[in-house]
């Protein structure tokens, strides 16, 4: 069990701590063409398709892209908590272990322990009835043989760990009790308790005002330090993962379109979505939203041929056939460690600046 | 298959709602009325019990006779039929007119107007009114024609569940913009609550005059079984089965029983199915699936 | 949480006041004066009038209102010398026909009526409790389709009619339970629960037509909330899971069974008549047969008085019970 620290400050840019990923070691969480088809009433729902992606311990890996993308699915899925209307293919490896092979009772061991994951509504992940310091004592004593008391003084613990201040008195408190920022950072302890390899956020900040939001987005990446674990950071808000990703995956109907370091898809875009979505975002200090994209979000009921974003994207009239009619891959840009893009246009050129 | 079911219910309740109008006529077809006592076929020697079997039942007495009477029981449960249905029939829909006039009220005018009939509603929705339909029987002049009495009585207890769902209803369209655009635009506010609310609302009602009515009979036929509401003399699904539990206590044959019993079930059964089909069709949470 | 409970309690004052003035100025302003039934035929006016004075009926409705608190509170007299009649306190009226009071009247009849209100209410729980998020657990699946399928049967079928129906089946033609008649439960306590078997099937049946239906759906919705699924993360087995959902169905169904007290209460007056058991619903319909004001209005006044109450304690557990409900 790593120690928790005490309640520190965590500000400031992490790039300088983690200027290279740690390539040398495996990844503790590993996601290989992992597909997601949703049984709807009219027909499959296509929601994740193909998606391949690696988190090392100590890093953040942001998720980006549209609501409606296939974040949550691709999260759920990696938790093995999608409901029975859902068929998961590819495999999803925790430490090794890959979660899509192995039965539901073999799973539920190393959720919470291995992989933990935490929500964007937190009044609704928490349990109204019953108390926040209950609800992360439940929590602990399912990976670990302890009495009651231990357990409680190990919730008093993550609690002050993740800011709770006074955090033996609120640990009685309800939910309901709680401000929004507070349970925002309860249900984070409910998450860490038992120091998971893996915590997976689904939009942790998108409910809160913005220096809220700031707060939530130090402490996960403190706690990332501190307990050495993979943080996966979802989000449909580039800004957002600016200053604390390490890699950035932009996500377009079920398939990332992009991929590399936050130097990479800041500095040198390669996909007209990535592009768009960068004009698109509000600045964390300012929080005005620039310029949304225009056109309709591609959905797995709804898919163009050929890329699926040429009904919204710029440079198709320039390529021509080639993005309605053939699907760009996933390629390593020719020159870089890391940084993978799917168009047409940036094969064997660079985006314009926007 | 769920609107299957709501199919089967509707074609239930078609069937025995013409039946009970055309009661004359089908009294008629089988030879029989139903005040006509017929000593002959009850054998008195055995509690007045009808002779033959299932309660006497022949080619010219399609369901038997009443034990003790011979009434002819056909023509007594159409004609009961007709009574029940008709009763029903008028205090669902004023209670459904009251109901629908408080909710879209309470929905669009808003404030304490809004509060206070709100309170007063959900007082009524938890009130034990089965036990003062009871003692209202005591108190109403004597001179009034019971069915009328039954109705008035069923329509002034029975608006609170519509006016709950309507007000609602209104509530949530009229948070929509086209309500608020045709107020913007001048329209008087009767018209807006008859033009814009009452066309959004029509599948609202239809589910509601659907799963009211059966409630309806249920009550009225409820007060007649417990000598409380139609009297006696008046052929009535309700008296029917009231009486007929003497019968089967001293081991009468079940069909006294059974016949009005069933038809009864038909008309509930057939337009709650109706009404479940609509809920769904329309969409429409009522109480219990909406808390 | 006391001064929440203070409040409620003053509310429901306020409302029984508000009712049992209605009663009065509707029941005893009316043309039938039960004074006049009382009397007899011929009725003589002289011995119209001390009937009169006797009842206290010669008094306005208002004033007969006041008599009636009073009553409640200290009990009350009815007439003079050797025909005087106390009724003591809580005194719900008198019954002259029966030269009785009505609170002993209802007192008599209580146990019947609280012994099939209560067994129905606990079989309902029960029944509902059980099916509902059985079927909310197999949903789309046949257990959900019987279920939902029942209960339409169940809520649309009149108590009575299934009461009959299982008269007829369980009493005459398998000859398994009595089909009438109570026995106290301080005779027998095997017979009393014998004797209320089917009637407790019956309201309870009817009554969980609508708790399978409502905690059905309320099933759904705790199993696809993010709460359970959030529970879940953390390395929940389904079971612990399923049971946490299952507790989170118990506080809404409170409320609804807050609803239905009065539902129960019209089951067990239906109930009452189709197994000859003499509750209160019987003795109200005796008062209505026998133009007794006195047994009427005691009785619909004791009856809201019940759901009144039962109401309150409803939302004293609720509050305790849901952490959210406002403690002011
Ligand atoms: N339970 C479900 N049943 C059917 N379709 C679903 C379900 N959950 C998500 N989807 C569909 O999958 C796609 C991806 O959804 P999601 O992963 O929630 O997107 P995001 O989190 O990026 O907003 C959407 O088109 C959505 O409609
Ligand atoms: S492949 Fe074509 S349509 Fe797709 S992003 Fe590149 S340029 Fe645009
Ligand atoms: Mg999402």
């Amino acid at each position: 069990m790593v120690e928790l620290g005490k309640n520190g400050e965590h500000g400031g840019s992490r790039h300088a701590v983690h200027t290279s990923p740690l390539l040398d070691q495996q990844p503790v969480l590993s996601l290989r063409d992992l597909q997601v088809t949703f049984r709807g009433t009219s027909g499959p729902v296509p929601a994740v398709n193909g998606v391949t992606l690696e988190a090392h311990a100590g890093q953040v890996v942001a998720i980006v892209g549209e609501s409606g993308s296939g974040k949550s699915a691709t999260a759920l899925a990696s938790m093995g908590l999608l409901p029975d209307s859902a068929t998961v293919t590819g495999s999803v490896l925790v430490e090794g272990t890959d979660l899509n092979a192995i039965p539901e009772k073999q799973r539920v061991p190393l959720r919470g322990s291995s992989i933990a994951m935490i929500f964007q509504d937190a009044l609704a992940a928490l349990n109204p009835y019953r108390t926040v310091g209950r609800q992360i004592i439940d929590a602990y004593r399912l990976h670990h043989d302890v009495d009651k008391r231990t357990a409680r003084e190990r919730a008093v613990e993550v609690l002050d760990r993740v800011g709770i201040r006074d955090a033996t008195r609120r640990v009685d408190d309800y939910p309901h009790e709680f401000s929004g920022g507070m349970r925002q950072r309860a249900m984070i302890a409910m998450a860490v308790v038992n120091d998971p390899t893996i915590l997976i956020a689904d939009e942790p900040t998108t409910a809160l005002d913005v220096t809220v939001q700031r707060q939530v987005l130090d402490l996960l990446t403190g706690l990332t330090d501190d307990l050495g674990m993979a943080l996966v950071l979802i989000t449909h808000d580039l800004g957002v993962v600016a200053e604390v990703a390490d890699q950035i995956a932009v996500m377009y109907a079920g398939r990332i379109v992009e991929s590399g370091s936050v130097l990479d898809i800041f500095d040198h875009p390669a996909h007209p979505y990535t592009q768009a979505l960068l004009g698109a975002t509000p600045n964390l200090e300012t929080s005005g939203r620039l310029a949304a994209i225009p056109g309709v979000p591609a959905s797995g009921t709804n898919l163009p041929s050929g890329c699926p974003f040429h009904p919204r994207c710029a440079f198709a009239a320039e390529v021509g056939e080639a993005c309605r009619t053939k699907r760009p891959v996933l390629e390593l840009r020719p020159g870089t460690p890391a940084h993978r893009a799917a168009c047409h246009f940036t094969t064997d050129r660079e985006l314009p600046d926007a | 298959m769920r609107s299957g079911a709501g199919r089967a219910g509707a074609v239930a309740l078609l069937l025995v709602m013409i039946a009970g109008f055309c009661a004359p006529l089908l009294t008629a077809l089988e030879g029989q009325n139903p005040s006509d006592f017929n000593g002959d076929l009850v054998d008195g020697n055995n509690g007045g019990n009808p002779y033959g079997s299932f309660g006497g039942v022949n080619g010219s007495h399609w369901f038997g006779v009443e034990p003790g009477t011979g009434r002819d029981l056909f023509a007594l449960v159409v004609y009961g039929l007709r009574t029940t249905i008709l009763i029903a029939l008028a205090a669902t829909v004023v209670s459904v007119i009251i109901g629908t006039a408080v909710g879209m009220s309470m929905g669009y005018l808003g404030g304490w107007f809004e509060t206070v009939l709100g309170r007063f509603v959900d007082f009524m929705f938890g009130f034990p009114t089965l036990l003062f339909l009871i003692a209202l029987q005591l108190i109403v002049p004597s001179d009034i024609p019971k069915p009328v009495v039954l109705a008035v009585v069923l329509a002034a207890f029975g608006w609170v569940g519509t006016a709950r769902l309507i007000h609602t209803q209104t509530r949530q369209l009229a948070a929509r913009e086209f309500i608020d655009a045709a107020r913007a635009s001048g329209t008087p506010l009767r018209r807006v609550l008859v033009g814009e609310l009452l066309p959004n609302l029509i599948g609202t009602l239809a589910v509601v005059v659907a799963l009211s009515f059966p409630a309806t009979v249920a009550v009225s036929a409820g007060l007649s079984f417990l000598g409380v509401g139609i009297g006696a003399d008046t052929p009535d699904l309700g008296v029917l089965i009231g009486s007929s539990i003497t019968w089967t206590y001293t081991g009468a044959d079940a069909g006294y029983l059974i016949f009005p019993s069933i038809v009864l079930l038909l008309i509930v059964l057939g337009a709650t199915l109706l009404g479940d089909a609509l809920r769904d069709a329309f969409d429409v949470r009522t109480e219990e699936n909406a808390r | 949480m006391t001064s929440y409970i203070a409040r409620r309690l003053v509310v429901s004052l306020l409302v029984l006041l508000a009712i049992s003035f209605c009663v009065f100025m509707l029941f005893y302003s009316g043309p039938s004066d039960p004074a006049r039934v009382m009397c007899g035929k011929p009725c003589q006016p002289e011995r119209l009038t001390q009937v009169k004075h006797f009842m206290g009926t010669d008094k306005n409705a208002f004033v007969q209102w006041l008599d009636f608190l009073k009553g409640l509170f200290v009990g009350r007299t009815y007439g003079t010398g050797a025909e005087a009649a106390h009724c003591s306190a809580p005194c719900f009226g008198f019954s002259f026909d029966q030269r009785q009071s009505v609170t002993n009247l209802i007192w008599s009849r209580l146990p019947v009526t609280a012994s099939l209100a209560l067994g129905g209410a606990a079989v309902s729980l029960l029944v509902g409790m059980t099916l509902g998020p059985l079927a909310a657990i197999f949903r789309g699946r046949w257990p959900d389709a019987l279920v939902r399928g029942g209960s339409l049967f169940l809520v649309a079928t009149p108590a009575y009619l299934l009461g009959l129906l299982g008269i007829l089946l369980f009493g005459f033609q398998l000859n398994v339970v009595p089909v009438s008649g109570y026995v106290a439960l301080t005779d027998s306590p095997v017979d009393w629960a014998w004797h209320l078997v089917l009637p407790w099937c019956v309201i309870g049946l009817i009554n969980a037509a609508g708790y399978a239906r409502f905690a059905r759906n309320q099933m759904l919705d705790e199993l696809g909330s993010d709460h359970l699924l959030a529970q879940r993360a953390t390395g929940a087995p389904k079971r612990t899971v399923r049971r946490a959902a299952r507790r989170g169905v118990w506080v809404p169904i409170t409320t609804l069974f807050g609803l239905d007290l009065a539902m129960l209460l019209s089951g067990s007056i239906f109930t009452e008549r189709v197994f000859s058991m003499h509750g209160i619903g019987d003795l109200l319909i005796g008062g209505v047969s026998s133009h007794d004001l006195g047994i009427v209005v005691g009785t619909a006044l004791f009856g809201a008085a019940l759901i009144i109450v039962g109401n309150l304690v409803v939302d004293i557990v609720q509050g305790s019970i849901d952490p959210r409900v406002r403690r002011g």
